[in-house]
Parts: structure tokens; sequence; C-alpha cells
């Protein structure tokens, strides 16, 4: 295997190689760094390369094996965390102004998580500020760009994590998610990105946004990644609510098996509306191979789905506003327009606003669980548009101009609103040649039946195995 | 709570002690307002009932 092929090879696949001594960690580690230091003064995934750790951490999973030790399930693989995710002697930059940077002591739990189990943490990647946005041009570290198209935008805020695997810069990365930051770019960038069950992943050591609404996962090239790292990721965190009562599933078998017989909802009213041609054709298709793999496809409504993005709205606004309100009185200069202009409004949120709004997310989960209950899973697009232009911060809408988060983000808040798990998989390209996902939605802690029906659906179309044409010199 | 006006927004910033310049009131005022509208939308739901509290998922 080649250094790109190995590149882009499955986190499963580099795993089993190290394992096996068909490669050495090391080897695994100075292929990616090199492609890094190729391609990324392009892209702009990283804030901070972490080379000499990556290759310490590389040397001690390569002795470890010679001791006859296992090193865990990611072993040698390079994982990349976005750049509000501790990790212990490496700044965390969130993003921000200078100003805001920390230098935390410890790791965030889930980073911990990871190098118990071999991964090699290869770097710390590019975020919209704050993780306050979707578009992932950075004031502070300047835009991240969609290796598809570079004068397109990656989506956010995971954007440099999601431009990172999309390019074969590492084998699978953290994001967050608190309107669809893990799930726009995944679909922007043609790579699969879950947003697991609310508090699934434990947050601590990670600079919240939303308390309510945040959320940590993957994103891979693969289903079978995706599970992986979710299954060494998620569960077990006595500090928070709900991941506490849960313990790490398994590596989930159920990739590899069939749908036949699986309920899939199809939630036309609202999640049908104003797509992008190239994203309905390709997401419509993406409903028949369902079919065709033997799932039964059936129409539903999800009561006051168009209600959601008003609820996160309002939640989002005030605690955002919570959370950064003394660095924002003190240093408002420090902060980029955008990001600025949403944190002041907050403080023009009331309090009944604020309770009503998470009402209104009491109402919405129990409604849409009761769907949920006539059918496994629903299906929908992620977005309702591709990859827009970098320098293009505002779209056309019914009444004016709109901030381009908007309509990004109008498909996937519902599920950080219901705390539901949430999964965006390839399923086609536009003409443009720019990627598209098609978004899958299951029950409470049920991400297995994610992971079943995306792996089957990915296995019989092949999208994910596509190749981002960088034209640019590399490894 | 309707719309709100460059008014209620200097007078809300004034009782919040933020040092917001009359200038920059008038920036934030589309926001605010797309803001005070979902919350105005969301008074719309069916929200009555008492079994609507804050609670975040099911048991």
């Amino acid at each position: 295997m080649n250094a790109r092929d190995l590149c882009f090879a499955p986190a499963t696949e580099i795993a089993r190689l190290v394992h096996e001594r068909e490669i050495s960690a090391r080897e695994v580690t100075q292929a990616f760094l090199a492609r890094i230091d190729a391609l990324d003064r392009t892209l702009n995934c990283f804030i901070r390369v972490m080379a000499e750790d990556a290759r310490a951490q590389a040397g001690q999973i390569d002795e470890a094996l010679a001791r006859g030790d296992s090193p865990g399930a990611l072993a040698g693989v390079p994982v990349a965390i976005k750049d509000l995710v501790d990790v212990a002697g490496v700044p965390t930059t969130g993003g921000a102004h200078r100003r805001f940077h920390t230098m935390p002591a410890t790791d965030a739990p889930l980073v911990t998580r990871l190098r118990r189990h071999g991964a090699v943490l290869i770097g710390k990647t590019n975020l919209h500020e704050v993780a306050y946005g979707a578009t992932n041009v950075n004031p502070h570290f300047g835009p991240t760009r969609n290796p598809w198209d570079l004068t397109r935008i990656p989506g956010g805020s995971s954007g440099g994590s999601a431009a990172a695997v999309a390019a074969g810069l590492c084998a699978g990365a953290v994001g967050t998610d608190t309107g669809g930051s893990i799930r726009i770019p995944a679909s922007l960038c043609g790579i699969v990105g879950i947003k697991p069950t609310y508090d699934r992943v434990p947050r601590g050591g990670v600079l919240p946004l939303s308390w309510s609404l945040d959320h940590l996962g993957p994103l891979t090239r693969t289903v079978g990644d995706a599970a992986l790292l979710f299954s060494v990721m998620a569960g077990g965190q006595p500090a928070d609510a709900l991941s506490g009562r849960q313990s790490s599933p398994p590596p989930d078998e159920r990739v590899t098996k069939g749908i036949a017989g699986v309920r899939v909802g199809l939630p036309r009213t609202f999640f049908w509306e104003k797509l992008q041609d190239g994203v309905e054709a390709a997401v419509d298709e993406a409903v028949h191979m369902l079919q065709d793999l033997g799932a039964d496809i059936l129409d539903v409504e999800l009561p006051f789905a168009d209600m959601a993005g008003y609820a996160v709205s309002v939640i989002v606004s005030a605690e955002a506003t919570a959370v950064h309100e003394r660095r924002l009185r003190a240093h408002p200069d420090a902060f980029g327009n955008d990001v600025r202009l949403r944190l002041e409004s907050g403080f023009f949120v009331t309090a009944t606003d604020y309770v009503q709004a998470h009402r209104a997310r009491a109402l919405l989960t129990r409604e849409f669980l009761r769907v949920l209950k006539r059918v496994n899973v629903l299906v929908m697009p992620a977005t309702a548009l591709t990859a827009t232009p970098i320098d293009e911060q505002y779209l056309p809408g019914s009444r004016g101009l709109v901030p381009v988060r908007l309509p990004l983000t109008k498909l996937t808040n519902p599920f950080n609103l219901t705390g539901l798990p949430a999964i965006s998989v390839p399923c086609g390209f536009t003409a443009e040649g720019l990627p598209v996902g098609v978004q899958l939605v299951g029950r409470p802690f049920d991400e297995g039946t994610l992971f079943r029906i995306a792996g089957a659906y990915e296995h019989a179309t092949g999208w994910t195995q596509r190749r981002p044409p960088l034209g640019l010199p590399g490894p | 709570m309707g719309t709100p006006s460059i008014e209620e927004l200097t007078a809300i910033a004034r009782a919040l002690a933020l040092d917001l310049s009359p200038e920059r009131l008038q920036v934030l005022l589309p926001e605010v307002q797309r803001l005070w509208e979902a919350a105005r939308r969301l008074r719309e739901l069916p929200l009555e009932s008492e079994e609507f509290g804050t609670r975040v998922l099911p048991e």
C-alpha cells in the first residue's frame, strides 16, 4: 500500500495493519504528517499539528506491540481533535482570539479514552470561532477550504475536522454539534459524521457553546470507522447527566448486516422543502436505494418540526451569551463580527422566552418520539444545500438576505433540540461535483440501528470510496 | 412582546449595564428582531399543559 492509499484507508484497516505488525504506527504517523505538510497550507484544516507528540505516541504503540501488549482498538490510527477539546499540554484556542486561549493540564475524558485505545492524536483542527457558526470562516485562523472545491466552505463548526478527514490528513476526527456542526461539514465534505444521543459522549474538558444542545461525536470516511470511534468515545462518564448510565457499546458488528424489514419514516413536510435541485435528486435516490435494500418506507409527519429552529435560536443565544459574557463585556473587539453580533444579541433574550423554548423542546421531543414508535429511523437530507463560496456569508431568502447558517442548520438542528441520534452519510454529488449527505435519525441510544442502515447503504453505493480531486502535490 | 424598537433595545441595554453605543444597537437590531420573532412564534405552540417542563429526554 502506498502512502496515499494508506492515508485514505479506513481506520479499521489501519488498526488491523498495525496490530498485525504489517506496518508500524510510526510509519502510519509519518505518512499522515507528510500529507499534512504537503496539503494543509492550502486547506487550513489544522490550528496546531502535534507532530512530535504524534511520533512519540506512535513509538509507544509500536513498543507495546513489540512487548506483546495490545495497544487497543484504534492502534496507530491518526485522529484529529477539534480545537475546543482539551488535550493536556496543548493550547485550547476555541478558534478564538489569543487572549482567550487556555493551557489545559489534563485531557478531556474522551481524549483519555482515545489515547487508551491506541489512537495517535495528530493535531487540533480549525473551527468556526468558538463553534458559533456553520461556515468555518474564522477571523483569527483563516478559513478552512473544502477539499472538493477550494473556493468553498467545508461547513462548520467542525469544518477543520471534516476537511482533514475528507482530504486524508487524518483517519478520523472529533467534532462537536450544537445545531449541526458535525453533520453539516460531513455532508458538505462527503464524509460520515454522527451526532450521538444527547450526553452519550462525555462533554468534560470541552469549551461549551450551549449546555442544552452541545453534543460530541466522530467524523470519519466510512460508517464502520464511525462505529469504531463512537464505541470508544461513548458512555460511562459520571460527571455528565446521561452518559453515566450507559455503558460503552461494543464495536458494532451490525454495520455489516442487512436492513430487510426495517421501517424508515419519510417526513417530506418541512424536510423536503426548498432543497437545492442536486440535493433533492441525490437524497431521493438514496431513499430508493434503502427501499431496494429491503427497507419499508413510510410517509410520516414530524409535528412542529418548523418550530425547532426557533427554539434552538432562543436557547443557543441565551446560553452562548452566558458562556462568553465575561469575555464579551471585557473584550468585545476580540470577537469576529458575526460571532460578536450573535453574542451581544443574546443579552436581549428574556428569561421567560428561554424557558418557553425549553418547554417547546419537551413538546417536540414527545411528538418526535411518538413518530419513532412507528418507524425505526427517519430519513431526510442532512443539508438543504451544498457547500457555498467562502466569500458568500449571506443568501437570498424569502424576506431579504439571510445568513448562510440558517439554511445550513435547518434540517439538523431539530435533532439537537430533541437529543435524538443522527448520522450524515454521503449519498452522491451535484453536477458541480459537490458532495451531498443523507441524514438518518434514530431512537434515543439506538446509534446501532443508524450504523446498521448507514453501513448497508454505504456498502451498496460506494460513495464513501470517492476521494477529492485536490489537484495538489501530495504523497 | 412584539418586534423591538431601537428605543426598547436602548432601555434594555441600559438596564443590563451593557456598554453598547446607539450605533452598535442599530447593528444588533435585525438579529434581536429575529430572536424576538422566534420567541413570538414559540408562543403559538400548545404549551399550556403542565406536562411540558424543561426535562430534556425521556426517562
